[in-house]
């Protein structure tokens, strides 16, 4: 019969058993592990039957691995988490920009070059001073049957850039650079736009943030 | 000028832990010739432990992919206190936890036990009880007994995997082995 002094270090060789058998039990501890080992024939009958049991887990390899690294795969799962994290930045950005904005300044477009453009310049009521822009992404849908060379001007006009599918497309999508903007600017914005001839309806859909790939590439 | 990280690929395990946690340090940095160093390093180890997990090429694939990105997002909370590999490992856990919770849905088997060739050591009958069984164990038990005997990890690095008391590593090692040795008797009855 077993003492209370030995059951204890036989829980405690049981307990540290699977260990022994993978091989990652410190010198010392295999050493005690050995030494009950010897002595105790219920112990002795468990390690034979983790040592099956281990062989038979890592015995399972029918596995053909067909599939190899694959860093082509890799980068494009990174580029698409880029842009899938600039896109919910661009969110969260928008609605700090928003309230930002409550303060905000004078609201210019500028054209394609980060140059204030002359031809429009939207206003808001409270401050001016100069502002950091912001890359808004808008949608704006042309008014049925406006011509298709008027198109590309009228979007220079309105400082709107990068729009693809010119002049083809009946509705585009372009980036305006603006000072910080509250929603209810935006929106301000959005009617004296299309309130221009040969625009039907315009609207702003996100915060454009820059992609780093300067350090994702270099 | 792009670093080079490819010597240490060529020969897996190769790299010492220095190695290891420089690379964390440029991941963390959003280097990807870095993130690429370790993909190659780890990707023969995740792949086969999540296969083990879910016997599953498409599933496996999609774990060790899904851990990459988690390396990719969160290297820079990596605090350099452990190595590398478990910490990759623990993200390996969760994510194979999260499979084997959800498995019925998303989990193809494409894994047949007739391809397991018969050994010396036990019929291959036997293997199958076995493998079997550890497929039946709650989701914690099955990894437990995969990171011990399957990656072949100590019952420090397990509890740090896991995030559980090396106490709680122990006692689910001992419910799997007590059901495991059950499936042995019927096997062999």
């Amino acid at each position: 019969m077993k003492t209370q002094s030995s059951n204890t270090i036989h829980e405690d060789v049981d307990g540290l058993l699977p260990w022994y058998v993978n091989g990652t039990l410190s010198a010392a501890e295999r050493e005690y592990v050995e030494e009950h080992l010897s002595d105790c024939a219920d112990c002795a009958q468990e390690l034979a039957a983790l040592r099956r049991i281990a062989e038979a887990v890592q015995d399972e390899t029918p596995t053909p691995l067909v599939i190899e690294p694959d860093s082509e795969r890799l980068n494009s799962l990174l580029d698409a988490d880029v842009s899938s994290r600039s896109r919910k930045t661009s969110l969260y950005l928008a609605a700090a920009t928003f309230v930002a904005a409550l303060f905000a300044g004078i609201l210019v477009v500028t054209d394609f070059d980060g140059r204030v453009a002359e031809p429009v310049v939207f206003e808001t009521a409270t401050q001016s001073g100069a502002a950091t822009l912001t890359d808004y992404v808008v949608r704006i849908e042309f008014a049925e049957g406006f011509a298709r060379d008027g198109r590309r001007p009228l979007l220079e006009s309105l400082g709107v850039r990068d729009a693809a599918g010119l002049p083809d497309s009946a509705a585009v999508r372009g980036v305006v650079s603006l000072p910080a903007a509250s929603m209810a600017e935006l929106e301000a914005i959005s009617e004296e736009m299309q309130a221009r001839d040969g625009i039907s309806s315009v609207e702003f859909v996100a915060v454009q943030l820059p992609v780093r790939s300067d350090r994702l590439n270099e | 000028m792009r670093a080079d990280y490819t010597a240490g690929t060529k020969r897996p395990g190769s790299r010492t832990v220095r190695d290891e946690h420089e690379l964390m340090t440029a991941v963390a940095r959003q280097d990807r010739a870095a993130l690429e160093a370790l993909y190659r390093s780890y990707h023969a180890r995740l792949f086969r432990f999540a296969f083990r997990m879910t016997h599953s090429h498409g599933a496996a694939d999609e774990i060790v992919n899904d851990v990459m990105l988690a390396v990719w997002r969160s290297a820079g909370s990596f605090r350099g206190s452990s190595k590398v590999s478990t910490w990759i490992f623990g993200i390996a856990y969760r994510q194979a936890l999260k499979r084997l919770s959800k498995k019925s849905l998303a989990i193809a088997p494409d894994f047949d036990p007739d391809d397991v060739p018969a050994t010396e050591n036990g019929s291959r009958e036997e293997r199958d009880w076995i493998r079997h069984g550890v497929d039946t164990l709650p989701a914690a038990q099955k990894l437990a007994v995969v990171l011990v005997f399957y990656v072949g990890m100590s019952y420090e690095e397990v509890a740090e995997v896991t995030d559980c008391p090396v106490n709680t590593v122990k006692t689910r090692m001992f419910h799997a082995r007590r059901k495991l040795k059950g499936v042995l008797e019927d096997s062999a009855s």
